[in-house]
């Protein structure tokens, strides 16, 4: 898999990571997430896309250590967070940052601007009143709030300006991991750019590692140097954007490519590429889960689970009818 | 290619809809909010029309006003005609409304399908129900007929046997099936779709907008696509509006809006959305939010955000210009053109 140009190992690396979740009052399982392992090298962006369902979600909960997986690891910084402990764990949960996809319901509306930012810093850090009026009107400025906003409420705020808030409340402790999950879905199309632009600028400010959760494929073309495509809890296909993008591999990328519609009426509409609808993960397919709805699925696909075949150093494929060409 | 077969609306399609200088107004604790300040549009039968814009720009107003569903207390029309089927709506009474009109003669589907459904009653029940209150058929067994029928015309696989399920044992996508079902059930003249497909994965949006093209061409339903996503719009309308803080500033046919953009907002809007294939500059921004509608500014509402601002802009509300044959953008930087009739 991917190493840093460099040869230094990556910041966030993912092995087999595996999260099963029990239904109450039955035996059964969702196998939420199975087997998924990647690697983000500092500074970069690797994003995870995929449908409702799929558990992309469920891996950024997984890292930033909200659930505990049932199998697999998670190494940070070349740590097994598992075993952290102590002032290492408290080390590693200042590291670990996320923004979510709704800032109308990540900040809580009783606290000011003020205390929405000073909250992370005061849990974490010893400062004078002072040091952390400065902190805070540092950060305001660095996500393009004016000053005089801290005595504001979050409903004084438009959608944009509170995922402003957001940011600003998850750069605070000067994490290294940024998780976003959907962080530009519940904006306008006109502010979207702008909180994008935002992200990217932080990200060359303070080198910062993102780990993207998103459901639309051109903003992660746009933001992210790899990506991984998850299917009911698989990791489907994986590589440098530009490789999985530009040459997809896996019929399920494909669909999911030819499924973006275009903001250009000339481009044909994608009609008949992918019937059928995601299916259950509590009762997912045997074999290969998308072959029911693969277009190529042929006799072992719905009894034997593809492996990842590898088509460049950078990117594979868990597909039986791929693979033939690798 | 769908795309390419898709009717071709020649200026002779009968107009279904004509709306024209809608003033939609809600009276709230602060004031008088200014959701809609003089809309125009039109809609052919067969014909789709994209309404985009962001939130808060009067899309889902105009939808709600045509409906006559504006939010109590509080929501009123003050002046303008919505006029379907020679008929203006705005003078029609309520109860003539509901019986006649709404579920009728004109229908909606909103963007989530879960609250669109009622938990509580079964499919059969609620895509038949529309029959029996409009007097189409007179007996629950003909009312599940016709829920069978209408099931089948949305592709809903073995109708007969989903009868008797409730919303929740539906997919996403199926139950957005269900909520277009009842929507055409008593073959509507115009059917609003709000955001009918942001609620569904990509894979199963694709799907959604197939079976509304597919209703139209077997009904000559028209259609007003009312969508914040510029690929849906892209793919669904024949023609578009583009609204921003309770105008529509640009409308035209879906090329000319996307290939010849007039009004600075679309040019904005078009420019800052990432696209598949694109190269990884920076994305063009527009800076700034849109207005307050409680008290909407002087001059052009975009003039704030604007990089073609000019003095007049600020003072003067633009007029809505004619750019083509059927294409108009309501910007000074186009004064000299004939203003639209």
């Amino acid at each position: 898999m991917s190493h840093d140009a460099s040869g230094k190992s990556p910041l966030l690396q993912v092995r087999g990571l595996q999260k099963h979740f029990r239904v109450r009052h039955s035996k059964s399982l969702v196998k939420a997430v199975e087997q998924v392992s990647f690697d983000v090298p500092a500074g970069s962006t690797f994003a995870i896309v995929g449908e409702s369902g799929c558990g992309k979600t469920t891996c950024a909960k997984l890292i930033l250590g909200l659930e505990t997986p049932t199998a697999g690891s998670i190494f940070f910084d070349g740590h097994d967070v598992a075993t952290l402990k102590g002032a290492d764990k408290r080390a590693w949960r200042r590291q670990v940052q996320a923004v979510f996809q709704d800032p109308y319901a990540s900040l809580n509306p009783r606290l000011r601007v003020e205390t929405l930012i000073a909250e992370p810093l005061l849990a974490n850090e010893r400062l004078t009143r002072g040091e952390l009026d400065r902190r805070i009107a540092e950060l305001l400025d660095v996500v393009g709030l004016p000053v005089a906003s801290t005595k504001s409420y979050p409903h004084e705020f438009s959608g944009g300006q509170r995922q402003r808030i957001a940011i600003a409340r998850a750069i605070a402790l000067k994490p290294r991991l940024l998780v976003l999950d959907e962080p530009t879905s519940a904006l306008d199309v006109s502010i979207r750019a702008q909180i994008l632009n935002l992200l990217a600028d932080i990200q060359q400010q303070y080198g910062l590692t993102y780990l993207l959760i998103a459901h639309d494929l051109a903003l992660v073309e746009y933001f992210a140097d790899a990506v991984g495509v998850m299917y009911l809890g698989d990791m489907v296909e994986q590589g440098r954007t530009a490789e999985v993008f530009g040459q997809p591999r896996h019929p399920y990328t494909r669909a999911l490519l030819a499924s973006v519609l275009r903001p250009d009426p000339d481009v044909p509409l994608p009609f008949g590429m992918i019937s059928g609808d995601v299916g259950s993960a509590l009762a997912p397919p045997t074999g290969c889960k998308f072959h029911p709805r693969c277009p190529l699925a042929i006799g072992t696909c719905s009894t034997q689970k593809p492996g990842p075949t590898l088509f460049s150093p950078d990117h594979w494929a868990a597909c039986h009818v791929a693979s033939v060409h690798a | 290619m769908m795309n390419a077969e898709s009717p071709v609306v020649s200026p002779q399609s009968p107009m279904l809809l004509k709306i024209t200088n809608l003033q939609t107004r809600i009276a709230v604790r602060d004031g008088t909010v200014h959701a809609l300040d003089g809309v125009n549009l039109e809609v052919a039968e067969r014909e789709t029309l994209g309404i985009v814009g962001e939130s808060g720009s009067g899309k889902t107003m105009t939808g709600l006003s045509i409906l006559k569903l504006l939010p109590q207390p509080g929501g009123y029309i003050a002046d303008g005609s919505i006029v379907l089927d020679g008929v203006d709506l705005v003078g029609v009474p309520e109860r003539e409304m509901a019986r006649q009109w709404r579920g009728r003669r004109v229908s909606m589907i909103s963007q989530d399908p879960l609250t669109s459904l009622n938990p509580v009653y079964s499919i059969g029940d609620q895509v038949g129900g529309p029959f029996l209150y409009h007097g189409l058929v007179h007996s629950r067994a003909d009312a599940r007929q016709a829920a069978i029928d209408v099931l089948r015309r949305v592709r809903i696989p073995s109708p007969e046997s989903r009868l008797d399920d409730y919303p929740h044992q539906f997919s996403g996508g199926m139950r957005q099936r269900v909520v277009a079902a009842m929507a055409i059930a008593c073959q509507p003249r115009l059917l609003i779709a709000d955001e009918p497909t942001s609620a569904l994965d990509v894979t199963i949006q694709v799907q959604m907008i197939e079976l509304l093209k597919q209703i139209q061409q077997d009904t000559g339903v028209g259609i007003i696509m009312i969508t914040h996503d510029m690929g849906v719009a892209a793919s669904m309308c024949d023609r578009i509006a583009v609204m921003y803080a309770g105008r529509v500033v640009e409308s035209g046919k879906v090329r000319d809006i996307y290939h010849a953009p007039a009004h600075p907002y679309t040019q904005a809007l078009l420019a800052s959305i990432p696209r598949l294939g694109q190269s990884r500059d920076r994305l063009s921004s527009i800076g700034g939010q849109p207005p307050s509608l409680l008290n909407p500014p002087k001059g052009c509402r975009f003039a704030a955000r604007c990089a073609h601002r000019m003095t007049k802009c600020e003072t003067d509300d633009p007029p809505e210009f004619k750019m083509d044959a059927g294409h108009s953008s309501a910007c000074w930087l186009h004064e000299g053109a004939p203003h639209v009739p």
